[in-house]
């Protein structure tokens, strides 16, 4: 029965019902305070020579793209295998999970991508090809990376080696155990595949002349590593028996027999010293020691080959220095030593050791290798007029790599390099750089800040080469205070596995760190805060709650400026900065 | 969890059923919760709201900023209000819908309780959501029995005497189906809860921590690390009670220093060495209370 | 078919006729009997919907409300400081638009603590926009509460219909119990708006500003006064198909009467015979029973006692401060006639204090010897 004097069709007039939007409200207004997103630089990559966007690779690899991770490695470093391997890792000194827990293992990482990942050469070829030619002298780590970048910029490059196989100290200086030549073959040949040509055979200054190769080319980039060993200063040096460590690691990386008494004595604390060491251990010596004229804490070499080396039995005298040789019926029976105290710093800032008087001592040894330093041996660049240094270093400008002869360059060890293989790769790139801005006519000084990374003397290749891909605010690096931990787990570090006893290890010359497994791998990739790499967490868009910052699939995240209130919360709790609020309240 | 990959978004999830140019504070940590709790249980979703920060920043006539039908009930009868529509759409055999109870602090611990009480008892079919911001914050900061000790309301100038209410135990001891705590600091969690509570039948309840710049005196971008901060020193830990008796941690305190949360609020800013101590004190023995009722012992 | 039953049990099967989908109750003495009867429905099979045995009266309001709003059919009972309790949530019905039907059966409200029949409980809740209708007998109680869903959604207004504590409640009477497809004909089949609407959207009941509020009120209050057509349409269509019917209110020899008593619920079957006996004794005496209390039939009072010189108004209930409830709004109404009759007002039977018709007669005489009106109520009690 319906009545006619009452018609309620319409309850939006009898009772109070709302259906209109909030939108109309423009609560935009209420600040001028919005958030921007700006990928910013992380202080691994700051403290990386090479300048590797170590955040972002880590980024792809938590999406599971391990190739693009790689992809990202090689923009800056054709050799990750190898840095993999052997880098002395300063982006862990700087890592700043350190200040949370423990560093992330970004070595560890950094080899798993070179041995997992998938190469595009497509994508690393060059866009265009340059008329011009470079000569690079030297394949070692500088130059293969100056050869690496340059044929990526479109440039023929031809490499001249000395020795039978390219590498340099990559192959004649580290032993198998620590860096096998397979990675080597591999990571090179790529370089070759994008067009590199190397000349092995060719000691330039006698097969060839400087001057020669550079009339053909239209620039050259020495990079003839150190080689020559230097001496220890002591009588008996040239006595059978003793050995200089360069030439001893070389002999057998030529595949040459190698031989050693039992009692091997190595003096140095650099890494050659303890390749030295770990190399004798393995072709017959029965007891090894190191003997360092300085403290543990002063020792050149990684820290955990130092720990390699006493896991394998070979004792380590420290604060002790070789004073003269001692024979036994014309040979070698021990070294007469004398114990040292650390005094104040030298010009290297190191602490100088002072021989303590009347402190002398007898280490029994049949074979003596010295490992107290390298130097270069190109007395053939006089040949253009350069001039060597009173170590026999190349002269050049260390921020462009340029010697006094124009077109003519210089890096890496033959250079005055930081002795160190990510430091020569990060030399050889420079010198790419340099040699593009000369040949094209372009401000070096100006370029280089533009894509210079932070305060350290590293650049992005990838900003030099396209500054609107991904862009990055390449001077903006991501403090430890900034990063927001509450967002984060405590977790133990990863760390690459030693799958061999030591007493197994020192039979053989196989590697004797494994990689990381995917899944430990994953797990510390986990452990990555990304620092201000932006990795769509999501945490912006779902604690906004003016539902004011959208996901769009083109730019990652969107900010609808009309409602956001400036409160900041994005900002705040952003895990890893990307997030700046711009303007004021 | 930390921040790593939200894993829990699906493309349902994406959509939002809160509009914005609604009227809540900058940093509100309610308008958040509403938010994620409904992208949760999206379109097919009634909602109750009472009086508090949620009703009047959610609605203003003639407009809403919600995209679900919803419903501005008396403050202190979330539950039986719910209960009604929940019932209601059983006998019209609509019951696909999901009805949802949003409740403060003072309208779930103070004159909702005996409501409440009844809801549990009966068992009904709906999710009560409780947006726990520590007092009566939209008539202007009272206490309210969700007040931890001590701290400064406009009510309490000296400090609140009474502790905050154990209302989790209240809730068990109804021994309904599924009981939470979560907070918006932590939105896969709640977000992982709001989803599990959505597939149960009977009556639900989540005790969310939803902090407030304006009432606990702190700077309005702290909302979410105030948030965590709250779960990380222990004094707010994240967990499930199902059926009363069955508790599950479901994030494990870093058991962080009270401090560290204490500091950034200005409602605490008067707390001395003692007082600081206590919370310590309370905050370590719930957190051991907690893990033993996780492995049954009562 | 006529069956002995209590007030309270004709109730249960007028709530069972209606086809009503949603109970929530609260037991109070003396309602409790509705709900235990409703609860035995329930437990048979044979009420058609769901029981929510709530823990107040409030929350029953609560609940009904929102199934109400939900779109079905509610119900709930309830006396004295149950309806008290719910005092928030009747004008949270009203101001909703709900078509919630509910029982009150009239009880004292406490202090001091008593049971008895009393009409201040449901009389304190005048202003709270639900119309109330006063039931004298338990049949004309079970009939009123079929109609009051019939009005209550023809016009989404809540519906309160009262009782006697006791008197009607619990006192046995032979009852009419409808067949179930004449109330199929009378009473639609439930088409209450569902206002949660998923396709279309909307937030129901928030806050408005204080002109919106102005006219949201304006239009319950024209929306109120809109009923009192629809009450006399729906009672003749009730008596068309049922065969009974009471109106808004019922005058007995009122024409030429000198003197009328006017009563309210079950003091009216008092009444009755207290008249009769004055018309025995000569008096031209006559009864107005006032059934519909909201909407005020001011029209039909006006009619009734506008050429009648003397009215004596018998009230169970009091308003402290004034006077008897019924009198007040009875002198209201008739104060825009040019000659109004002298009315003397009368509390009487506070708290189911007996009346008896010979007490009821007494009021009528003294008021009929009365000359000056009374500012102040007359109490009679025997003691």
């Amino acid at each position: 029965m319906k009545h006619d004097s009452i018609s309620i069709e319409d309850i939006e007039s009898i009772a109070p019902l709302s259906r209109e939007s909030t939108e109309i409200f423009l609560t935009g207004h209420w600040s001028s305070k919005k958030p921007i997103y700006v990928d910013k630089t992380s202080p691994c990559r700051q403290a990386c020579p090479i300048g590797i966007d170590i955040s972002r690779a880590f980024y792809e690899a938590s999406e599971g793209d391990y190739h693009e991770a790689l992809r990202i490695y090689r923009q800056d470093n054709p050799l990750p295998g190898i840095c993999g391997r052997v880098c002395y890792h300063p982006c862990e000194g700087d890592c700043n999970r350190k200040e949370f827990d423990e560093a992330v293992n970004i070595r560890g990482f950094e080899r798993f991508l070179s041995d997992r990942g998938r190469v595009n050469l497509e994508r690393e070829a060059p866009s265009r090809l340059r008329r011009e030619k470079i000569a690079v002298i030297g394949s070692g780590p500088a130059g293969l990376s100056a050869s690496y970048h340059l044929a990526r910029l479109g440039y023929s490059v031809t490499i001249y080696e000395a020795l039978p196989e390219p590498g340099g100290m990559l192959r004649y200086g580290i032993p198998e155990y620590r860096l096998p030549k397979e990675v080597l073959r591999k990571e090179i040949g790529y370089i070759q595949q994008l067009g590199v040509e190397i000349r092995t055979g060719v000691r330039v200054g006698k097969d060839a002349s400087l001057a020669d190769i550079k009339r053909d080319v239209h620039a050259v980039f020495i990079a003839a590593g150190a080689h020559g060993g230097m001496r220890l200063g002591i009588a008996g040096e040239e006595l059978p028996g003793v050995m200089e460590g360069i030439r001893f690691l070389r002999s057998i990386n030529l595949g040459e027999k190698g031989k050693t008494g039992q009692r091997v004595a190595v003096i140095g604390g650099g890494n050659t010293a303890i390749d030295c060491a770990r190399t004798a251990r393995r072709i017959g010596g029965r007891e090894v020691r190191i003997i360092y004229r300085r403290s543990k804490a002063e020792m050149p070499a990684l820290a955990e080959d130092v720990a390699s080396v006493e896991k394998e039995g070979i004792r380590i005298d420290f604060l002790a220095a070789p004073k003269g040789l001692i024979l036994d019926k014309g040979r070698l029976s021990g070294i007469e030593c004398a114990r040292m105290e650390l005094g104040s710093p030298d010009g290297s800032g190191r602490l100088q050791p002072i021989p303590i008087k009347g402190s002398d001592f007898i280490v029994p040894a049949d074979t003596v290798i010295t490992a107290v330093g390298q130097v270069p041996e190109v007395e053939f660049v006089r040949e253009l007029g350069l001039s060597l240094s009173q170590r026999g270093m190349i002269e050049i400008s260390p921020e462009n790599t340029m010697t006094p002869v124009e077109g003519v360059f210089a890096g890496g060890d033959c250079a005055g390099g930081k002795a160190f293989v990510a430091d020569a790769i990060a030399s050889g790139k420079l010198g790419a750089f340099a040699i593009s801005c000369f040949l094209e006519g372009k401000d070096m000084k100006r370029e280089f800040q533009n894509h210079r990374i932070g305060t350290r003397p590293s650049f992005s290749f990838q900003h030099f080469m396209d500054p609107e891909k991904d862009p990055v605010d390449l001077k903006g690096v991501v403090p430890f205070d900034q990063i927001n931990t509450l967002c984060f787990p405590h977790h133990a570090r990863n760390n690459n596995p030693d799958p061999l006893e030591p007493d197994e290890s020192i039979k053989t010359f196989k590697e004797v760190a494994s990689g990381l497994a995917p899944a430990r791998m994953e797990d510390e990739i986990s452990r990555c805060f990304k620092c201000g790499t932006c990795t769509q967490c999501d945490l912006c868009f779902l604690l906004c709650p003016d539902i004011s910052i959208m996901k769009d699939d083109a730019s990652g995240y969107r900010v609808k400026e009309d409602y956001c209130k400036g409160c900041s919360i994005c900002a705040s709790t952003c895990p890893r900065h990307v997030i700046e609020m711009r303007g004021d309240k | 969890m930390g921040a790593e990959g939200l894993n829990i978004m699906t493309e349902e999830m994406e959509k939002e059923y809160m509009r914005p140019g609604h009227m809540a504070c900058p940093g509100c940590g309610v308008a958040t919760t509403m938010r994620l709790v409904l992208k949760v249980l999206g379109e097919k979703t009634i909602v109750v709201i009472i009086p508090g920060c949620a009703a009047v920043t959610s609605a203003n006539y003639p407009n809403s900023a919600l995209t679900v039908p919803a419903f501005h009930s008396a403050f202190e009868i979330a539950a039986p209000t719910a209960g009604g529509i929940a019932n209601a759409l059983k006998i019209q055999g609509r019951d696909d819908i999901t009805t949802l109870a949003f409740a403060g602090d003072g309208g779930t611990f103070d004159i909702g309780l005996q409501s409440l009480s009844g809801a549990a008892d009966r068992n009904d079919n709906f999710i009560y959501v409780c947006l726990d911001n520590e007092a009566y914050m939209n008539t202007g900061i009272q206490s309210s029995s969700a007040t931890p000790r001590n701290a400064w309301t406009m009510t309490t100038p000296g400090g609140r005497r009474g502790r905050k209410k154990q209302f989790m135990q209240i809730i068990a001891a109804h021994r309904i189906p599924y009981a939470a705590t979560a907070s918006m600091g932590y939105p896969q969690d709640l977000m992982e809860k709001v989803k599990k509570a959505k597939g149960i039948k009977g009556m639900r309840f989540i005790h969310t921590l939803a902090p407030c710049p304006t009432g606990w005196r702190m700077p309005e971008d702290l909302t979410a690390n105030s948030a965590m901060l709250a779960v990380e020193t222990k004094l707010f830990p994240l967990y499930e009670i199902v059926d009363g008796t069955e508790y599950r941690i479901t994030h494990d305190s870093k058991g962080l220093p009270v401090g560290e949360y204490l500091k950034i609020q200005g409602r605490y800013r008067h707390f001395n060495e003692e007082e600081i101590k206590d919370l310590q004190e309370e905050a370590d023995e719930e957190w051991d209370r907690l893990v033993a009722r996780t492995k049954g012992c009562m | 078919m006529k069956q002995l039953l209590s007030g309270n049990y004709a109730v249960a099967e007028a709530v069972h006729l209606a086809k009503v989908q949603f109970v929530a109750a609260y037991p109070i003495t003396p309602q409790t009997p509705i709900y235990e009867k409703l609860s035995e429905m329930e437990n048979k099979g044979e009420l058609n919907g769901i029981m929510m045995r709530v823990e107040s009266e409030h929350s029953a309001m609560a609940a009904c409300i929102s199934a109400s709003l939900t779109g079905v059919r509610t119900f709930t009972a309830t006396a004295s400081q149950g309806i008290a309790l719910m005092h928030e949530m009747l004008h949270f019905a009203s101001g909703n638009r709900v078509p919630v039907v509910m029982v009150n059966v009239n009880r004292v409200l406490s202090v001091p603590w008593a049971f008895g029949s009393d009409q201040s409980d449901s009389l304190s809740q005048r202003d709270t926009g639900w119309l109330q209708f006063y039931c004298e007998d338990a049949q004309e109680t079970l009939d009123t509460v079929i109609q009051a869903y019939q009005i209550a959604e023809q016009a989404l207004l809540p519906v309160m219909v009262v009782m006697d504590g006791f008197f009607t409640s619990h006192f046995i009477e032979p009852i009419e119990i409808p067949e179930q497809t004449l109330i199929d004909t009378f009473l639609p089949e439930v088409a209450i708006p569902r206002r949660f609407d998923i396709q279309n959207p909307a937030y129901l009941s928030n806050v408005v500003n204080p002109s919106q509020f102005m006219r949201f009120r304006r239009r319950s209050f024209e929306d109120m006064e809109k009923t009192k057509p629809l009450i006399k349409e729906t009672d003749s269509e009730y008596r068309r198909i049922v065969g009974r019917g009471y109106g808004m209110l019922e005058a007995v020899d009122t024409d030429e009467a000198e003197i009328v008593l006017v009563t309210s619920g079950a003091m009216t079957g008092t009444a009755r015979v207290a008249i009769q006996s004055l018309r025995e004794k000569g008096y031209r005496a006559g009864l107005l029973k006032m059934k519909a209390f909201r909407p005020f039939p001011t029209q039909e009072v006006q009619e009734a006692l506008k050429d009648v010189p003397k009215v004596a108004v018998v009230d169970r209930n009091i308003s402290i401060g004034k006077e008897g409830i019924f009198c007040q709004e009875l002198k209201a109404a008739l104060y825009p006639l040019e000659h109004r009759p002298m009315i003397t007002g009368y509390i009487a039977g506070l708290c189911g204090a007996d009346v008896s018709p010979d007490m009821l007669e007494e009021m009528a005489l003294e008021t009929l010897h009365r000359n000056k009106p009374e500012d102040l109520p007359i109490w009679v009690q025997r003691d």
